[in-house]
């Protein structure tokens, strides 16, 4: 059983991405066996950024229920989704901030209050259809914010059901601890943060949920994108040349009115931006993994291992402004041991023992063993000749259900991590060289510019580690077996 | 260890134990002339032949074991023609050679032939491919024809 639980809320885009690399992180065995709550928070609930990380959940949490218990520390920790919650609620007539606050009722109920509306947004901000988020515009999403309440059943539904959960763990002597995601320069983020942290701590009062960490990790701007030739010249959407000015705004804020609030808070950001293509919002705007959401998911890692005594702010900076190197990541050897070992095993299953499987299938397993010794290690077969004396085995069959299942997931998983992995390599122009994963890549080329001597990289190739899979004393049978075998195998000293 | 003793009985074998079948007429060669001749000349020439390609075979079949780096059981599989290249290749050179060898009109035999012929291919067995069924080096150790039935046979 989890001896802790960690609560994860991610707020809008850059949220829900940074949430994607805590889950991968946790994936690796970065949080240990501590359970992980994911909250998504988007008024804009078809939100490309979102959906993948629901998605990656699911695979996780797919390949989790599969491969859980194994004899390495990888797939060890338990992740949990609510329902993605929107502070829009689930009214689907309540869509811009004028009917949100009843506009054109108060027009003629209360002109002294509309007239105050108008002085503070636009018509064109007004009648803006949130359904896509909150545009880029903190004071929309502000003014939104402060209406949400918890207390109320339309929109607090998922928040009762994490309360629920936290009051239940912590009564159980589980430690806990929430750690929020979210920009400070767009618009649900930059917004939703303060207020909804708030609105979790006077719950957590109110509920006797005491000695719960709470922890923010605040995303500085570090990426921007051209703006769109949109014909009409009123349409609202986020500008990255306000993201400065958004940023300064909500750092003010936090400096004025939340210092109270956190525990521990971590500013990430990064003067060289990632350029994003332009998205109004919905299933288009799906950006790609970015190193500093690795840096927000250790963050919030080294929060959860701290139990938040992590002091108030930490800073971190890279050695040398032209290039990057293990050394400018947090806790530099765990981390890149986790990193590597995770890298070089999907690497290995995507690029090597997966398509090995489909070829035993393909050639009959007899076959294929007197090419793979290591598979009678993991699996049994049907025995064919004069080798049938000798009976069957009671290993599990590559071809049962249950195993395909498994190769099938783990196909996915590490799809999925690779692909990440490759996103997270990449700034701008320049790859990052730190790890490297594709069809062409050589096992020992995977860790890049790695301590290994030229005798030790001469010993790792998949020629070695077949035959150390091959002697693994007493492994696990089955494709668990195998994975969890590998996984240890592939950790680089 | 398996290799050393595989080539001792090897040598043993072609050098002693088959020679007494012949020399005490267990075996009757009555078209030869002069057996002790057929003897040194003929059976001592296919012996050392027999004996340098096995050993050499076995050599090369383990300096290409060690060498080998097999990243997938495909090309593991592929060894398998070298394996058969090697253990077949012997057997034919040195059927070749007794048989060039027993044309000698003073020394040759025709009732020889199927005798030495088996000899030759139990020799090679012995040579070649009972030491690497049992100690090819990994990844190849199933790659040779009845290692594994043998692996499972002595437990291994």
């Amino acid at each position: 059983m989890a001896n802790s639980t960690l609560f994860a809320i991610g707020i809008g885009g850059t949220g829900a991405k940074c949430i994607e690399s805590l889950m991968h992180l946790h994936a690796i065995g970065s949080l240990g066996n501590t359970k992980l709550r994911v909250f998504l928070v988007d008024a804009d609930r078809a939100n490309g950024n979102g959906q993948r990380t629901q998605a990656s959940l699911n695979i996780y949490q797919n390949t989790h229920n599969l491969f859980r218990g194994g004899s390495s520390r990888w797939m060890q920790g338990d992740v949990g989704l609510y329902p993605t919650w929107s502070p829009l609620g689930d009214v689907m007539n309540r869509q811009n901030l004028g009917s949100i606050f009843s506009y054109n009722a108060l027009k003629t109920r209360s002109p002294g209050l509309a007239g105050l509306m108008e002085s503070l947004f636009s018509r064109q901000e007004m009648d803006a259809d949130l359904e896509v988020g909150f545009r880029g515009r903190p004071a929309i999403g502000s003014a939104v914010m402060s209406r949400v309440s918890l207390d109320d059943p339309e929109t607090g539904g998922s928040w009762k059901q994490l309360l629920s959960e936290l009051k239940g763990d912590s009564n159980n002597g589980v430690a806990c601890q929430v750690v929020v995601f979210a920009s400070v320069f767009g618009g649900t983020g930059a917004a939703g943060a303060p207020t909804i942290c708030r609105m979790l701590k006077n719950q957590m009062e109110n509920l006797s949920i005491s000695h719960v960490p709470l922890g923010a990790v605040l995303m500085l701007p570090f990426f921007s994108f051209k703006n769109p030739q949109i014909n009409d010249q009123e349409e609202i959407f986020a500008r990255s040349e306000n993201f400065l000015m958004n940023t300064e705004g909500a750092l003010n804020y936090y400096a004025r009115y939340s210092e109270d609030l956190f525990d521990t808070a971590y500013l990430l950001g990064n003067p060289s931006y990632e350029q994003y293509e332009f998205s109004l919002g919905n299933q288009n705007q799906r950006n790609e993994a970015n190193i500093l959401e690795l840096y927000a998911a250790i963050a919030a890692c080294r929060f959860s291992r701290l139990k938040g005594q992590d002091g108030r702010a930490c800073i971190i900076g890279r050695q040398d402004p032209r290039q990057f190197s293990w050394g400018d990541l947090p806790n530099t050897q765990e981390t890149k041991s986790l990193l590597a070992n995770a890298a070089r095993f999907a690497h290995a299953w995507k690029y090597n023992f997966s398509p090995e499987l489909d070829q035993a299938r393909k050639i009959g397993y007899q076959r294929f063993i007197k090419g793979a010794p290591w598979f009678a290690r993991y699996y049994g077969y049907e025995r064919q000749g004069l080798m049938q004396l000798f009976g069957g085995s009671s290993k599990p069959r590559l071809a049962d259900t249950q195993e395909q299942a498994c190769k099938e997931q783990l196909d996915e998983w590490a799809n999925l991590f690779t692909n990440w992995l490759s996103q997270i390599m990449i700034h701008g122009e320049n790859k990052l060289q730190l790890l490297r994963v594709g069809q062409n890549t050589s096992l020992s080329q995977v860790i890049v510019n790695s301590n290994l001597d030229e005798a030790q990289l001469r010993l790792d190739d998949y020629h070695h580690l077949r035959n150390r899979l091959e002697e693994a004393k007493n492994p696990e049978e089955g494709t668990q077996g195998l994975a969890h075998t590998l996984y240890t195998l592939t950790a680089q000293s | 260890m398996i290799l050393v003793i595989s080539v001792v009985v090897g040598v043993l074998l072609v050098q002693w134990l088959q020679k007494i079948p012949l020399s005490q007429f267990w075996i009757v060669l009555t078209d030869v002339r002069n057996l002790e001749g057929f003897l040194e000349v003929v059976y001592n020439r296919t012996a050392l032949s027999v004996i340098i390609t096995g050993i050499g075979s076995l050599l090369l079949w383990v300096f290409l074991g060690f060498r080998a780096r097999v990243n997938t059981a495909a090309q593991a599989i592929r060894y398998q023609w070298i394996w058969w290249l090697l253990l077949l290749g012997q057997i034919a050179l040195n059927i070749i050679l007794f048989l060039v060898w027993n044309r000698d009109p003073a020394y040759g035999s025709s009732d020889a032939v199927p005798w030495i012929v088996a000899m030759i291919i139990l020799d090679a067995l012995v040579f070649f491919w009972l030491p690497t069924t049992l100690a090819t080096p990994r990844p190849l150790q199933n790659v040779p024809t009845g290692s594994m039935f043998l692996k499972h046979l002595t437990g291994d």
